[in-house]
């Protein structure tokens, strides 16, 4: 009965006198120097409800719930997936978000009402809008990292605005210098912006691959697509001599293989980026792993589209709890630092926080 | 007080580590929350500091507190447990759980959706395009103008000529509201006819040389003098405006591939619907004018044979063009001639 008070001196006491023991069983020996599997729990039925009834709030509310509803959504995934018996989470306040959208749309009206009295109005704001992408990234990396729990522990992301300009003009430089052979290095340079500057509790990440393995990860696709083409030309030319098909018929089959694999090239890339990617994260000492098969992913993201098209959107949810436990399930972590031993950053320095929270520019706009 | 009591998994705020704790009512302002080894240790908290974050599907309920603690309940809250905002949250868990809401959505989201894209928008823009000043898109109209000028060059009709169509044009299609009637040589425009929203139309040479007949000309400026009464630029932009707003509301992105090929979609069929409409504003002004409406269909048919476009170019890709089907529109002309007809007997 000692504890009246709701922020207690007990600490440093408690702890020498009995470490605490853990009650949710948690083994710690074997944990450490083991791969340990991700596991997602949501079900798309169960995620449709809830989808579509937040749309239907939205739409009583006249757009005033869209916040509440982002945050259940981005919730039922963070929460439904689940590492070492610890499900992950997502803090952020809805009525921050609405505050950002309400700036956003602000200034979208702003543009747009513009463009309505003059040309060179509407290419400056345009043009401020671009300027402003780098610190909008930085903002709402930073804003979801903060707002993104594991267990108890917070995510943090230490990247300046600073460094999110700098990378953002060498990612302009290379692409003007290279006339955008090199597109993938923006790729790597933003992945590598996002990863190296973050942290779970006090653990950082990082992304160890180097820009060729982005390039890898996008001209492999096509390559093998103009591979494949080049295949089917000679095939149908070979055939040519044995079958009764008109020319034109030639010309539909080639059009048709040429459309199927084209539609493949976007799909493929995507899943090697995501296996390049967490086959080459590590945080701290620990090392992540994707047992993702990239022809399994790219079929997943094809057929995604296709059912959303066909469904008219309906089947969105569907699609996305489709493609994320996929994602999720294919990640492992070999585990080599203590769970039980993150720290919340700025967690010393409550001022730090009180500050960062009423920065009323450190706002999720959704990019 | 035994039966109050709940487990929840505790985090303390120091430590990643999760614990088992009870969880117990201690007044009518505050809790208990008992954890560590045989729930020796202790820490009470009161309601007003507590932030609570909801249940959502199979995730039961989850308290931020103060210290940077958490609680996670392993089942809904409890009766006595006094937060306020709890309720509220627990009916917005039930009402994404209640099938027959789900399907109520699900019906009533679709049926709005077409709704709003179909009727909505277009009545809308409609009505605020109709409130706003006449002069609202004179500046966008001055620069769209300045483009206009430089792609054409200056007109080699002869100034009589000019004068005749002008003159025409004043005594039967102005009307009240006659616009700046400029005529240039076409270039890349072929032969065309442009209403630009400073209320100012402009006529090609083309145009003028491939009409036979200075009626077919009235046709084509009756068209566009439809726009420009019926303010479709306007319309135009504050549809694409309201779709804009409505889609940043619901998904809070816009830049989404798959969300703007539809988009696009609709808005060339909306720019359907607008040249439908100024064929008929046009239409009815000729017959207002007694002019016959053919000649306006001899046009049509004109500039579909210099174009190219032949009989069977009917295919689903009209539904994709922004203008109606040439021969489309020359129907309709030809059923407005004898629903008149049949109306003056």
């Amino acid at each position: 009965m000692q504890n009246q008070d709701i922020h207690p001196t007990f600490t440093a006491e408690e702890q020498t006198q009995l470490p605490p023991a853990l009650v949710v069983d948690s083994p710690e020996p074997q944990l450490l120097g083991q791969h340990h599997p991700f596991h997602f729990y949501g079900t798309a039925m169960e995620y449709f409800g809830i989808w579509i009834v937040n749309i239907l709030l939205i739409i009583v509310t006249l757009g005033l719930y869209a916040p509440w509803a982002k945050v259940r959504r981005l919730r039922y995934f963070y929460g439904n997936t689940e590492f070492i018996q610890r499900r992950f989470d997502f803090t952020g306040v809805p009525s921050k978000i609405l505050i950002g959208r309400l700036i956003a749309i602000g200034l979208y009206l702003a543009i747009s009402l513009l463009s309505n009295y003059s040309v060179r109005a509407t290419l400056i704001g345009v043009l401020i809008l671009y300027l402003a992408v780098p610190w909008l990234i930085r903002a709402t990396i930073r804003f979801n990292a903060r707002n993104s729990k594991f267990g108890n522990s917070r995510f943090f992301f230490s990247g300046t605005s600073k460094k999110a300009y700098i990378e953002f003009l060498k990612g302009i430089l290379v692409y003007i210098l290279t006339l955008g052979i090199f597109f993938p290095v923006l790729i790597w340079l933003y992945k590598r912006y996002c990863l190296d500057h973050l942290y779970a509790g006090q653990l950082q990440f990082k992304l160890q691959a180097d820009w060729p393995a982005y390039m890898r990860a996008m001209y492999v696709p096509l390559f093998l697509f103009i591979g494949l083409l080049g295949a089917a030309a000679l095939v149908l030319a070979l055939l040519a001599d044995f079958s009764s098909l008109s020319a034109v018929q030639y010309v539909w089959i080639f059009m048709g293989i040429y459309l199927l694999a084209a539609l493949f090239i976007w799909p493929l890339m995507l899943a090697r980026i995501f296996i390049t990617s967490w086959n080459n994260t590590t945080i701290s000492r620990s090392q992540f792993q994707t047992n993702c098969n990239q022809w399994r992913y790219a079929w997943i993201v094809l057929s995604n589209w296709m059912v959303k098209i066909l469904t008219l959107g309906l089947m969105t949810p569907w699609a996305a709890i489709r493609l994320y436990r996929y994602q999720v399930e294919s990640l492992s972590l070999h585990l080599n630092n203590d769970p039980d031993l993150l720290m919340n950053q700025l967690q010393g320095d409550p001022s730090a926080i009180a500050e960062e929270i009423s920065d009323i520019f450190d706002i999720d706009v959704s990019l | 007080m035994q039966q109050m009591t709940v487990e929840a998994v505790f985090y303390d705020g120091q430590s990643a580590k999760p614990y088992t704790a009870q969880v117990s009512a201690a007044d009518a302002d505050s809790i208990w929350v008992q954890y560590g080894e045989n729930f020796a240790l202790q820490r009470r908290y009161r309601y007003q500091d507590m932030l609570l974050i909801g249940a959502l599907g199979r995730i039961q309920p989850v308290i931020e507190l103060q210290d940077d603690a958490r609680l996670e309940f392993q089942q809904p809250l409890p009766d006595w447990f006094q937060l306020k905002q709890k309720n509220i949250y627990q009916s917005i868990w039930k009402l994404e759980r209640t099938p027959s809401l789900i399907l109520f959505s699900t019906i009533f989201i679709v049926a709005l959706a077409f709704a709003t894209v179909k009727w909505g928008i277009p009545w809308a823009s409609h009505v605020v395009a109709n409130q706003l000043p006449e002069t609202t898109l004179n500046s966008v109209g001055n620069e769209a103008e300045h483009y206009v000028l430089e792609m054409t060059g200056p007109s080699r009709l002869s100034a009589a000529r000019q004068q005749a169509i002008l003159q025409q044009y004043q005594a039967l299609v102005a009307e009240d509201r006659p616009a700046k009637l400029l005529f240039r040589e076409g270039n890349r425009l072929g032969a065309n006819a442009v209403a630009i929203p400073n209320n100012t139309i402009i006529l090609t040479d083309e145009l003028v040389e491939l009409a036979q007949d200075d009626r077919e000309i009235l046709g084509v400026l009756a068209h566009e003098q439809g726009h420009l009464v019926e303010r479709h630029s306007l319309q135009q932009a504050l549809a694409s405006l309201g779709f804009g707003v409505i889609l940043i509301a619901i998904t809070g992105d816009g830049s989404d591939l798959m969300t703007s090929l539809p988009l696009a979609l609709v808005g060339a069929s909306y720019s359907r619907n607008f040249e439908a409409e100024a064929d008929h504003y046009a239409l009815t002004t000729m017959q207002h004018q007694q002019v016959p409406t053919i000649h306006y269909a001899n046009l049509l048919q004109r500039l579909a044979d210099e174009s190219g476009e032949s009989e069977q170019g009917t295919s689903v890709w009209d539904f994709l063009q922004s203008h109606p089907a040439t021969q489309e529109r020359i129907e309709a002309v030809k059923a407005f001639e004898a629903k008149q007809s049949a109306e003056a007997k």
